[in-house]
């Protein structure tokens, strides 16, 4: 048995804050029934020109441990189908735009009337209410608005998008703690309850602890390429072989050993570089003074001396280069998945190792509707009932 | 429990032990208080938590990292290096439910803090070390931060113009993501205690939270082979998708990754010609062509000021939005909203503005009821919890113990 056996969840979310979550949750063992209209499905399953004989990697990366049902929820007898599932139901998960969910008659409200104990997660960009609720939006508008962008680029440079979906990524994971601290409200008080979330509220949370910078100097914080105000030495240094390092040694300890592995002992006592603030304000100096030493090894050479004396420092590795390190694949970062149609592709695995009960990797990301029959087969659908609704594209 | 007592948030009644000595481990913390968690920040009576002491802004001798991260805390001081404090953290222990530990593999085991040590005190205690690197492998023991995790997860090679050098992202994005990560772990393995009693030890690496981030870019890399490229604020397979500068010298994003935005985009812009321009009908010719494109889309964008653009292209249902600063963000009047700023007094540093947590519970809100704690100021009330005598106490205060 795992954490989450028996726990059911509803997901209507799609693209990336939403399914990148609830994948957390049927890895570790919940029955993640994804509900997708019939014919397209998650836009996921078509997006971008990444794709293993057909299958979007987009898809793959998101959405292994889940079942798949079409309904067309506009369709009466889809709507049915739906509230059909409710009672076995313990979380639904939704990212339409806000007011959606009202106009189909499945919002929190008519879906509580059913399931009174149900915990119902919206996800929107900006908000349920608001000036931008009701606008169309994405990952990086997101980045702009939410100040993520300003403050990402080179000194003197342009705005440059975070490279990964940030907001994205954090919402699925705010969504996902917000479901499990309900789960447990609902396990000792058998009460449920809505929870909303929006792409714009986690981007600045993220920001944590950058807003306090712009609290304390009323300077919203400047883009420093790969340094950031607070912290010296902290940043990228280039190397003899033309790689570069990140050394971020700006505690006091650590700038010692710093001092020490580049063989400049002396600089320890030098009054300008004293402790961090000091170190902050003569950042250039500083910066000069290190990337004079870093330049005569090679990295590979530098890396081992740091190491050996205790100096917080790690090579720029690219994503390839990240996910097939040793240390990547000596901890079991990635995990193979057999897909009947991709063959066996490798995905990244659960983030947290539980030792009780820990994540399993059962299902595929599922064929568009692969599992409606089955599905509806357990909420009592005849098969007849089940050709007609096939028959009028309700599923 | 009895059903909603007044106030009751998800993890009331919750007691957690936080041992950390950076950023991530303050912040997993703060998210399970402000669901209602009593967490008590267990601290070295010298100096306390380094994070109070981190970085170059401060406001009267707390540091910005710290005030970010701590409300809701409470703070007691412990000298785990004595054999008295660790005594004392024994008998804090059946009182806990959940251990955050925060260092380096092995520092834990020499306080007899281990995960074997607790639970042989308390059995079914949850105890969650959240780390850069993890607890096995050939990086566990090696020194690490979040811009070292960035580095090393791939998102710094990610992040840049295009041509440019790998840049940091603008957030602590290691921290965050972590941190997420291990606080989802512990509230379902709170669940899964409640379920079953079993308590159970919980590995979260930075690094991997970190590289699971980056969903769906891997994706990309494991099935292609190739690398990723750097784009600054564009995308590799959409156009138009990047920032625009106005004529005001401000900028905005939009994105246009169906061709019903691209359309639309091209009535605004009083362009429909670009639309049948057979180098820009569809996306693919787009992004073929985004070279011939781009440059008459930026000299359209120079004609009016930032926020008229925006008003345009928002109207003309295309998604974009103004690249705001933290400053504009904060005024932004969406933001404002979401009331996404609280405003907390705090006893020293006065009017404290901090960010709300973004998880909007609708039966059990989120609460803001104490400031950042100060080194050591519920000690003793934690200790007369206990069943110390005031004697022994004193005691301990004067061996710094506590």
């Amino acid at each position: 048995m795992q954490m989450l056996t028996g726990i059911r969840i509803l997901d209507m979310s799609i693209i990336t804050a939403g399914p990148s979550g609830t994948q957390l949750l049927g890895d570790l063992g919940a029955d993640v029934i994804k509900v997708e209209e019939p014919g397209s499905g998650d836009y996921s399953r078509t997006l971008g020109f990444a794709k293993v004989r057909g299958v979007s990697t987009q898809f793959i990366s998101q959405n292994r441990s889940k079942r798949s049902l079409t309904l067309n929820l506009r369709d009466p007898r889809g709507k049915e189908a739906f509230f059909r599932f409710l009672p076995t139901t313990d979380v639904v998960v939704e990212n339409f735009r806000p007011g959606t969910v009202s106009k189909l008659g499945i919002d929190y409200e008519s879906v509580r009337k059913v399931k009174p104990d149900i915990i119902y997660a919206s996800i929107s960009a900006f908000g349920q209410t608001g000036p931008y609720s009701l606008l169309p939006a994405n990952d990086p508008v997101v980045q702009a608005i939410g100040g993520l962008m300003s403050m990402t680029g080179a000194q003197g440079g342009g705005p440059v998008r975070v490279g990964n979906p940030a907001p994205d990524f954090g919402t699925g994971m705010m969504m996902v703690c917000g479901v499990m601290a309900a789960l447990l409200h609902r396990q000792r008080t058998g009460e449920g309850q809505k929870i909303e979330l929006a792409l714009l509220d986690t981007a600045l949370f993220s920001l944590l602890p950058r807003e306090g910078e712009y609290f304390v100097t009323d300077v919203p914080p400047p883009r420093m390429g790969t340094a950031s105000p607070g912290f010296s030495p902290s940043q990228t240094f280039m190397t003899a072989d033309g790689k570069p390092l990140y050394i971020s040694a700006f505690q006091d300890g650590f700038w010692e050993n710093l001092c020490m592995a580049l063989d400049h002992p002396e600089w320890v006592k030098d009054p300008l570089f004293g402790d961090n603030v000091l170190r902050v304000r003569n950042r250039d100096l500083l910066a000069e003074k290190i990337q004079e030493c870093t330049r005569l090894k090679t990295a590979d050479e530098w890396l081992d001396r740091f190491h050996r004396h205790d100096v917080p420092a790690a090579p720029v590795l690219t994503v390839t280069e990240a996910l097939n390190n040793p240390h990547v694949r000596q901890t079991g970062t990635l995990v193979e998945i057999q897909h009947p149609l991709a063959g066996a592709v490798k995905v990244v695995g659960h983030p947290a190792k539980f030792s009780a009960a820990p994540a399993k990797y059962h299902l595929p990301p599922p064929g568009l509707g692969e599992h409606t029959e089955a599905l509806l087969r357990e909420v009592d659908y005849g098969e007849e009932e089940i050709r007609q609704l096939k028959e009028s594209k309700a599923i | 429990m009895k059903p909603s007592e007044k106030n009751q948030r998800p993890l009331s009644g919750y007691r957690i032990l936080e041992m950390s000595s950076h950023f991530a481990g303050s912040l997993c913390g703060m998210l399970l208080a402000d669901m209602g968690a009593e967490v008590i920040k267990v601290e070295p009576p010298e100096g306390g938590d380094p994070v109070r002491r981190q970085g170059a802004f401060f406001l009267e001798q707390e540091s910005v990292p710290f005030l970010s991260a701590n409300r809701n805390k409470l703070s007691l001081t412990l000298d785990l290096q004595k054999e008295e404090g660790r005594a004392v953290f024994h008998r804090l222990l059946p009182t806990a439910d959940v251990v955050i530990d925060g260092f380096r593999p092995g520092v834990m085991l020499e306080w007899q803090a281990d995960y074997e040590s607790c639970r042989k005190i308390r059995q079914d205690i949850i105890y969650l070390s959240l780390t850069p690197f993890g607890q096995t492998g050939p990086w566990a023991y090696r020194p690490g931060n979040d811009p070292l995790v960035q580095a090393t997860s791939g998102l710094m090679a990610l992040t840049g113009d295009s041509g440019g050098q790998p840049l940091l992202a603008g957030n602590q994005a290691a921290d965050f993501s972590g941190s997420s990560v291990g606080a989802f772990a512990v509230l379902t393995a709170l669940f899964h205690r409640e379920r079953s009693g079993q308590g159970q030890k919980i590995d979260v690496a930075l690094l991997d939270a970190l590289i699971y981030a980056l969903v769906p870019r891997e994706g990309e890399v494991l099935s292609t082979g190739k690398e990723l490229e750097r784009c600054g604020t564009a995308h590799p397979s959409f156009v138009p998708y990047q920032c625009f500068e106005a004529q005001d010298g401000k900028w905005l994003f939009l994105s246009c990754f169906t061709q019903k935005f691209w359309s639309n985009l091209c009535q605004v812009l009083g362009r429909p010609d670009l639309e049948k321009d057979p180098r820009f009908v569809n996306n693919p010719d787009r992004v073929k062509n985004r070279r011939e494109l781009i440059p008459i889309l930026e000299d359209l964008f120079r004609q009016k000021p930032m926020t008229e653009w925006i008003r345009l292209v928002q109207k003309a249902d295309v998604p974009c939005g103004p690249l705001n600063d933290l400053e504009m963000a904060i005024a932004d009047p969406q933001v404002v909203q979401n009331q996404m700023v609280v405003e907390m007094d705090h006893p020293r540093a006065g009017k404290l503005r901090t960010m709300a947590n973004p998880i909007h519970f609708m039966g059990t809100p989120v609460c803001y009821e104490l400031p950042p704690p100060a080194l050591g100021q519920d000690s003793v009330k934690i200790l007369q919890g206990l069943g110390y005598h005031p004697d022994q106490i004193r005691s301990f205060r004067e061996a710094k113990v506590v």
